[in-house]
């Protein structure tokens, strides 16, 4: 357990020296106004792997999930 | 003249021929006894690798074949072209060593033909023979679906094969609109997105590249596969479509939304799956969601970074399915929930399994990378700024089932003891070579983009493009490590499209589906249904106490309009018409 | 020479219809021979101004006794009439070749009145139809309208039983239909003061368009939309249809309302185009034609005995043909009159094989066609060519006049054309729906306990086979059919009406 921390705190560090990399050897940048916004894509990984599962969990499978054999019973006469 | 170079000579440069050589070498080779049922796949590894050469050593140019007044042109070699048939002969090859110790001759010409049918219609110059082989590539891909040889693995099949008949139907009528509106102009060629035309050929091609909702059948079908059957499936059907649209409709805009519609919906379906080829399906979706994007900025970057994405995603997928394979292989379960604790019994499976992953979810050094941020990098110089966050969100979620729910739930996870059987050498080599090239495209981009259709230039290693997805990737990491037990799969099946002909609604149009035998039901439904209601209301304005007799009750279509009505209908046809003509 | 043989081509008919009652009664063998040979005749003649037509371009014209332009009455065949009068004259060989009763099966025979009846009745039909195809008179129009229809009326009559109701019941719609034609055609008259149809286009455009102008186009539109079934006027058509007694049922279903369909093509497409009344008619064709398509299609998908299928379905395809006829530009005549082939043709054969097994059986339920691909798969593959043409599938005729309708009415373009290719697409869905339906019976299923074994009468087959046969070669050369048949039949229409402008 701690070894994935001290990889993830390694990878953590390795994403905002490129960053600060890239910043000073001006490199060209596109995007909306999100994509200048320091250390966003931290954020943004955090995030939207938040949001996309409390869509899929939240949202969709209590609408969407059945048993596995539904289509079974739903196929009946077969 | 070596003999290697009559594969330049357009017949024997054809990939598909010597795929399909294969097949009926094959076939031949057990139907006689020469070969026996287990070294079944030898000869078609052996054409496949043929095939690879003759697709590596394609030249350029169109070869045509006149039939009535038709042009027929068989062979339509570019750069877009020879890459799709190149990285189809690559993976069929690579499937037919993963799957060797378990092909059966069915399987194998199966396999065989399913590739040749793709690899002809990406060479395929116009639109004829484009369509014969793509129908092609309909039924022997359902053939190679049935010998997945459970009963689920039939039924399935079926259904594919009608969805596909109909997507055919579609097809057609969109080359049929096409040709006449263009005079019999019937070259493959770019296309306006606009009119009767285009919606027919989009419904047609977008239903083999599984856009929602149009992509049921390959959620249900491709678990049902065999192993090996899901390798091939994975990389053609839908990569043949992504080749369509590149060649058909670049710059096609509602494919910009249309592919994040699909990046997107196949990313949240996959975080709810708990079978875990069909959580892969899934991501199918949303992988072919990037090239379809692609295809639809059209710009020449954008362009590129799709036939780029479809090189390697053919690969990284075809690499994952392999892994899942093994995973079915060794432990003979399918579901996230049956499994946990596997990677100490085999550990190598995983380890080549991980890098297929970390491809798919982009991170730098794997072959995911270079063409993903391509196609990323894109949109936003196209300044299709929410195109590109919509599709970073998908990349995110992508990292999250395939890179962290899967791989955590299936090798690592609760130790549930499972007995794993060993894993044959072959399957462990195919899964090695692929893993291989997809960190060799991975550190030499250059070897994949040299190979592109445009002479855009672009560099993926810069320090921005590298911090953005390392980033991307610890913060998804993140949040799995706080919340994993939250996406912990449970054992159900989630509705999907193919609720409209499985579910409640199929059982009205099932008939369809089982063929013509139960049409009668239909009919049934129909009488008993809507139109039933609608006919009292007709014999009521028609024919009032009619409804009082028996003949009407039980038969209650067999009624009569009394002719009195009819020529009162004809006054007031008549009253109409001097009406209306007067106004 | 050949302007004779457009005099014959009515005159033989008729005569025929007097001749066959006396024949059948003095001598009984010869009968259906002689009627066979007297409509073989007449399809000779009908070729062979078919083939001058097709050859020349022109049309041939005859003045009965003589008497000049628009004074006397004037036949004339172009290509449009010369293919109106070879579709009838050559199904009527079919349907004249059986035995009267041949469905009834083979140990009984017609008595001498009734076979004289049938057979003379099935030659008056063949004038009058004729009739309608060749005359350049409108009043003239009605009197074949008439004989036409008194002679169908007997027809279905012959089937006795409820077959004389229905009967009956068509004899009062078409008289109202005959009697609002004729009203139009008494407002044109008074009007213009000429009844010859080029004169009265002629005429027209100078006529101020006022209420007795439109009134006369409406009667005109609405008497004879009745004669060709269009949805909502089609009342008559599914009993007359379905208890007509079989061979008779196969040539009135296949071309009896299609030449009221022509009529309303010269008529409106034509002589009374350019009128604002009459592009109105077109118009509302076009919409009652698409409605017609999708009640037509449902009706017959929720029908359970076989001939009603049939007749439905009929609708649905007059439905079709006349929202053509309404969309009006070449492409859809072309597929208008394509269309009136591959019908004329599929229905036709089915008419004839389902009708003559179900009256054999007894019943028309078409779960007693079940098992007939085993026990006759000579007849099932014939009608299952007819069914595939009716839903439009390659390579039977059927599909190349659903292409030809769907691409004209694409092309059309607007509202109306766009729900009239919806409608027509919808259309061979149900189609295929409930034609599907009964060929799984045939094919699939076993017959059932208790039924007498299927088999039609040996004289029945031969059409059937035959005009099978003619189905899928109308397919396989549909490019022949549309360039040898149907283009020169619209250049007649299309060409009179650039004269116009």
């Amino acid at each position: 357990m701690k070894g994935i921390l001290v990889l993830l705190a390694g990878f953590a560090l390795l994403g905002v020296g490129l960053e600060a990399l890239g910043l000073a050897a001006g490199e060209e940048h596109h995007g909306g106004f999100w994509n200048f916004i320091p250390l966003w894509d931290f954020a943004f990984g955090f995030v939207g792997a938040a949001i996309l599962g409390l869509v899929a969990r939240g949202l969709l499978k209590p609408l969407l999930a059945r048993s596995e054999d539904w289509y079974d019973a739903a196929e009946g006469d077969r | 003249m070596n003999p290697l170079d009559w594969l330049a000579i357009p017949p024997l440069a054809h990939p598909g021929l010597w795929l399909a050589l294969g097949a009926l070498v094959t076939a031949i080779a057990t139907a006689t006894g020469v070969l026996g049922r287990r070294a079944a796949s030898a000869p078609g590894i052996l054409f496949a690798a043929l095939a690879v050469f003759a697709a590596s050593r394609a030249p350029s140019g169109s070869v045509d074949f006149r039939v009535a007044r038709f042009d027929l042109v068989w062979y339509h070699a570019d750069d877009l072209s020879v890459l799709f048939a190149l990285v189809f002969s690559i993976v069929t090859l690579l499937g037919l060593l993963y799957g060797a110790h378990r092909l059966g001759p069915g399987e194998t010409v199966a396999a065989l033909l399913y590739a040749a049918s793709a690899v002809a219609t990406v060479l395929a110059g116009d639109w004829i023979t484009f369509f014969v082989f793509w129908e092609a590539m309909a039924i022997t891909s359902v053939a190679l679906i049935w010998q997945g040889g459970l009963p689920e693995s039939r039924r399935a099949g079926m259904r594919y094969l009608l969805v596909h008949a109909a997507g055919g139907a579609a097809l057609f009528v969109g080359i049929a609109l096409h040709a006449s509106a263009s005079g019999g102009v019937l070259d493959l060629g770019r296309l306006a997105a606009t009119g009767p035309p285009f919606w027919f050929l989009l419904v047609g091609v977008g239903l083999n590249a599984a856009i929602p909702p149009l992509h049921g059948w390959l959620t249900d079908a491709y678990p049902e596969a065999s192993t090996t059957g899901a390798v091939f499936c994975s990389a053609l059907t839908t990569k043949t479509a992504v080749y369509a649209l590149l060649r058909v409709f670049p710059g096609a805009e509602i494919l910009v939304s249309l592919g994040v519609a699909m990046a997107l919906y196949g990313v949240v379906f996959a975080v709810i799956e708990n079978d875990f080829r069909r959580l892969l399906g899934y991501h199918i979706i949303s992988q072919v969601g990037f090239m379809v994007a692609g295809v639809g900025i059209g710009t020449e970057l954008a362009l590129n970074g799709a036939a780029a994405h479809a090189y390697s995603h053919i690969l990284y997928k075809a690499l994952l399915f392999m892994g899942a394979g093994a995973l079915i292989e060794a432990t003979g379960r399918r579901r996230l929930t049956d499994l946990g604790g596997v990677f100490r019994s085999m550990p190598v499976a995983a380890i080549l399994y991980l890098v297929g992953a970390l491809s798919i979810s982009g991170a730098p050094l794997f072959n995911g990378f270079i063409s993903k941020s391509m196609t990323l990098s894109a949109a936003g110089e196209a300044h299709f700024y929410f195109a590109e966050l919509f599709l970073s969100l998908a990349a995110v979620g992508t990292f999250l089932s395939v890179g962290l729910k899967l791989p955590w739930f299936a090798f690592f996870g609760k130790d549930r003891g499972i007995a794993v059987r060993p894993l044959p050498v072959n399957l462990l080599a195919a899964m090695a070579i692929t893993a291989g090239l997809c960190l060799l495209y991975g550190v030499r981009p250059d070897l994949l983009y040299r190979m592109l259709p445009f002479a855009a230039s672009y560099d993926p290693f810069t320090a921005g493009h590298l911090a953005s997805n390392v980033q991307l990737l610890v913060g998804a990491a993140v949040l799995f490590a706080l919340g994993f037990r939250r996406l912990a799969p449970t054992p159900t099946r989630n509705l999907d499209a193919d609720w409209i002909y499985r579910g409640r609604p199929g059982r009205i149009a099932r008939p369809l589906v089982t063929g013509a035998r139960a049409l009668g039901p239909v009919a049934q439904a129909v009488r008993s249904g809507a139109l039933t209601a609608a006919n009292r209301a007709i014999v009521r304005l028609a024919a009032p106490g009619a409804l009082a007799t028996g003949a009407v009750r039980r038969d209650p279509f067999s009624f009569r309009t009394p002719i009195g009505r009819t020529v009162l209908l004809a006054a007031m046809v008549v009253g109409w018409l001097l009406l209306a003509s007067r106004l | 020479m050949i302007e004779a043989l457009a005099g014959l081509l009515v005159a033989l008919p008729l005569a025929g219809a007097a001749l066959m009652p006396m024949v059948a009664v003095l001598r009984r063998r010869g009968t259906r021979w002689l009627a066979f040979g007297l409509h073989l005749l007449t399809f000779a003649a009908a070729a062979a101004v078919f083939a001058r037509t097709a050859a020349t371009g022109e049309a041939i014209a005859h003045r009965m006794g003589g008497w000049p332009g628009p004074f006397g009455i004037e036949l004339r065949l172009d290509g449009l009439s010369a293919l109106i009068a070879l579709l009838v004259t050559g199904l009527s060989c079919f349907v004249a070749s059986a035995p009267v009763d041949a469905s009834r099966g083979a140990t009984r025979r017609a008595s001498p009145v009734r076979e004289g009846l049938v057979r003379g009745a099935l030659s008056m039909l063949v004038a009058g139809l004729v009739g309608i195809a060749a005359t350049r008179d409108v009043f003239n129009l009605f009197v074949f309208l008439e004989i036409s229809s008194l002679a169908v009326y007997t027809l279905v009559a012959s089937g006795g039983g409820r077959a004389t109701v229905a009967a009956f019941r068509y004899l009062i719609a078409g008289t109202a239909a005959g009697s609002l034609y004729l009203l139009g055609v008494g407002f044109l008259y008074g009007l213009t003061g000429t009844l010859n149809m080029d004169d009265l286009a002629a005429r027209l455009p100078g006529v101020e368009a006022d209420a007795a102008l439109t009134a006369a186009v409406a009667l005109i539109a609405a008497g004879l939309a009745i004669k060709a079934a269009l949805f909502p006027l089609h009342g008559w058509l599914p009993d007359a249809y379905v208890f007509a007694p079989a061979p008779a049922a196969g040539f009135i279903s296949a071309v009896m309302a299609k030449v009221s369909a022509y009529a309303l093509l010269r008529l409106l497409g034509e002589t009374l185009r350019g009128i604002p009344a009459g592009a109105m008619a077109l118009e509302t064709m076009v919409w009652l034609g698409t409605l017609g398509v999708l009640v037509g299609g449902g009706m017959a998908l929720a029908q359970r005995d076989a001939p009603r299928m049939l007749a439905w379905s009929s609708v649905s395809a007059m439905g079709a043909i006349l929202l053509a006829v309404g969309i009006g530009s070449p492409l859809a005549l072309a597929g208008a009159l394509f269309h009136v082939v591959a019908h004329a043709l599929a229905k036709g054969c089915l008419f004839l094989g389902v009708g003559g097994l179900a009256e054999t059986l007894g019943a028309g339920d078409r779960r007693a066609l079940r098992g007939l691909g085993r026990r006759a798969p000579w007849t099932a593959a014939a009608l299952t060519l007819a069914a595939f043409s009716m839903i439009g599938l390659p390579p039977t005729a059927g599909f190349s006049s659903k292409l030809l309708l769907l691409r004209a009415s694409l092309a059309e373009g607007g509202p109306a054309g766009v729900a009239a290719f919806v409608a027509l697409l919808a259309s061979s869905g149900l189609a295929a729906l409930y034609f599907l339906r009964v060929l799984e019976g045939i094919w699939f299923r076993p017959r059932p306990e208790g039924r007498p074994a299927q088999r039609l009468p040996r004289a029945l087959a031969a059409p059937v086979l035959s005009l099978a046969v003619l189905v899928l070669l109308g397919g396989v050369f549909s490019a022949v059919v549309e360039r040898e048949f149907v283009s020169g039949a619209v250049e007649a229409v299309a060409g009179a009406t650039a004269d116009e402008r």
